[in-house]
């Protein structure tokens, strides 16, 4: 596991013994979403960027929560390849964010929902 | 005590639908791995949603331990019930409504599953995941096992094509999960109840997704020298970004047992592998497509490549893929049928590592796999009442799980983890992920009553009860 993955542990621990409440971030896109979230403390995610492996052959692609789906695509576009999801929002929405609200757009009808698609 | 239960449940589905007999019983002792026996301490088969659901709750009211069972067809052990109740659904076997414009059918769990597909093919749908024993196989095992099949490359697995169920907990609470118009709101309990193999509940009906019908459908037979040649031709197919509906490989062991059966297929007998391929879809582009698969074969190694679009030549070539295993039953008296995954691009190696480990421990290993997927049947027939030999085959097979999991795959592609995977899943997971399966059993099944002692090893759950503050420190 790498040593942001586990710092994010850690505070998700201390959280844990602090009795404190988390708020996960993301990209920070859409922190509002209309509801009031009432956490005492963020827990950025920031430090979990990047794509960790991409197997072009096996049409599978490992990426860390905060890995936009812009990155993503730009590095599938260069195999002709793409990730059919389309959730509402920007381009900079994150890969996590997407599959914590399982947000899916009008491709959905045709290749699925972001359940299909995470293996 | 047995009797007691017996009586009562005598009273909600009829006194012949309650089997103590242990001679009775035997017709239940195993699953489609017959390597394993457990004798249940009674059968009861009710016929309607409202039996089972009365069964299910006398069976909680006395804190009986059970275990669902569809058709049976299961190969990992895991419809498998040592003194315990084995609950049978096979005569909950309606359809309850196909509705043709939205592709959609509603069926009760015993439904068989190609009984749906003939159903829907009035409405020129189908029902996509399909088992090689999808003449018997019931849908709501299907759904207990997340289950495959060939054309599931293309059209995706069964947790894809289940919209929602109406499940009864161990408990005897009735409880709707996902929703028909296949928007998920809410936790996706659905997801999560789909492939937890009895552990979780006991389907009432369920809410599939059916497919329309291609407009077309090609199947290609290409004929290898080389077992790598076939792998190295799935790969550039794969990579060449057509998606083929189904993609099977037979190696020269298989070719030999179908078609010295009554499934014979026409595959060439001195072939070292045949690749089954097939491709379907609107009929404009299909034959591009077949062209360009076919030159992938050639460009691989193949011998020839031979195209059947008429429905019968498309029929009598699956044949004897689907039946292999059957075919298989007339050599040896067992057979260790094992399902194991690789991503795609460890195929070639993978299967000359099995190579390897077979020379080594002088069995002969099988090999019938959805290829275009990565998942492996490596399959060994032998005499389990020769102790020398068994125990050769089952240490072989211990060595193939681990050199897939080494190799970045799993342990089970579409026959779940029952009992026969059991032993591997340590290797796989870690304490913490094995910990949290516990606690979302304890969610659905709090007194692990339901299909207890499958999937998650006994000694993992036992842990994570025991050690509530230890948790807190591990990552």
């Amino acid at each position: 596991m790498s040593a942001e993955a586990l710092a994010i542990a850690d505070q998700v621990r201390s959280a844990r013994l602090r009795a404190a409440t988390l708020r996960i971030v993301g990209g920070g896109n859409w922190m509002d979403a209309g509801q009031r979230c009432p956490a005492s403390e963020p827990l950025s995610l920031e430090g979990l960027h990047g794509i960790v492996s991409y197997a072009p052959g096996d049409l599978t692609l490992t990426a860390r929560a905060a890995t936009s789906l812009s990155e993503i695509a730009q590095v599938t576009a260069a195999e002709n390849q793409w990730l059919t999801l389309d959730p509402p929002g920007s381009r900079h929405g994150t890969i996590g964010a997407t599959v914590a609200t399982a947000s899916s757009g009008p491709l959905a009808s045709a290749f699925g929902t972001p359940r299909d698609h995470v293996l | 005590m047995i009797n007691g239960l017996a009586a009562r449940l005598a009273t909600i589905v009829g006194q012949q639908r309650v089997l103590l007999r242990t001679g009775e019983l035997r017709a239940y002792e195993s699953d489609g791995l017959a390597g394993y026996q457990a004798t249940p301490s009674l059968a009861v088969f009710p016929a309607t949603r409202d039996e089972a659901i009365a069964v299910v709750r006398a069976l909680a009211d006395t804190k009986t331990k059970f275990v669902a069972r569809g058709a049976g067809t299961g190969l990992s052990g895991g419809a498998l019930a040592r003194d315990v109740v084995l609950l049978g659904l096979h005569r909950l076997k309606r359809i309850i409504s196909i509705d043709g414009d939205n592709a959609r059918a509603v069926v009760e769990p015993g439904v068989v599953n190609a009984a749906l597909t003939a159903a829907a093919s009035a409405y020129g749908l189908h029902y996509a995941p399909d088992p090689s024993s999808q003449s018997a196989c019931t849908i709501g095992g299907n759904v207990a096992e997340n289950a495959g099949g060939p054309h599931c490359l293309k059209y995706g697995v069964t947790l894809n094509h289940v919209l929602a169920l109406t499940v009864v907990l161990p408990g005897g609470e009735v409880v709707t999960l996902g929703n028909a118009a296949g928007e998920q709101t809410g936790y996706d309990l659905l997801g999560a109840f789909i492939g937890s193999e009895g552990c979780f509940g006991v389907v009432l009906d369920a809410t599939v997704r059916l497919e329309r019908n291609p407009q077309s459908i090609r199947t290609l037979l290409a004929d290898f020298s080389s077992v790598d040649a076939a792998a190295h031709a799935v790969s550039a197919i794969i990579a060449s970004g057509i998606v083929a509906a189904a993609m099977e490989m037979m190696d020269n062991a298989v070719i030999q047992i179908v078609e010295a059966s009554i499934y014979a297929s026409g595959y060439p007998t001195d072939a070292a592998a045949v690749l089954l391929i097939e491709l379907d879809g609107a009929t404009a582009g299909l034959d591009d497509d077949v062209a360009r698969v076919a030159e992938f074969c050639t460009a691989a190694g193949a011998r020839g490549v031979r195209i059947a679009t008429d429905p019968a030549d498309r029929a009598r070539l699956w044949q004897g893929r689907k039946k292999a295993f059957g075919a298989m039953g007339r050599i040896s008296s067992h057979l260790v049928v094992q399902d194991a995954v690789v991503p795609r691009t460890k195929l070639p190696a993978m299967l000359a590592e099995i190579h390897r480990i077979s020379a080594r421990y002088r069995v002969t290993v099988c090999n019938v796999f959805h290829a275009g997927d990565g998942n492996l049947h490596p399959n060994i027939g032998y005499d389990a009442n020769d102790p020398d030999e068994s125990g050769r085959v089952h240490q072989a097979m211990k060595e193939i799980m681990q050199a897939c999991i080494d190799a970045g795959g799993t342990i089970t592609g579409e026959h779940g983890v029952g009992l026969d995977k059991l032993p591997y899943m340590d290797a796989l997971f870690t304490p913490s992920t094995l910990g949290a399966m516990c606690a979302l059993r304890d969610v659905f099944d709090p007194e692990h009553r339901s299909n207890s002692g499958k999937v998650v090893p006994i000694h993992s759950c036992r842990e994570w009860h025991a050690a509530p503050a230890a948790r807190v420190n591990r990552s």
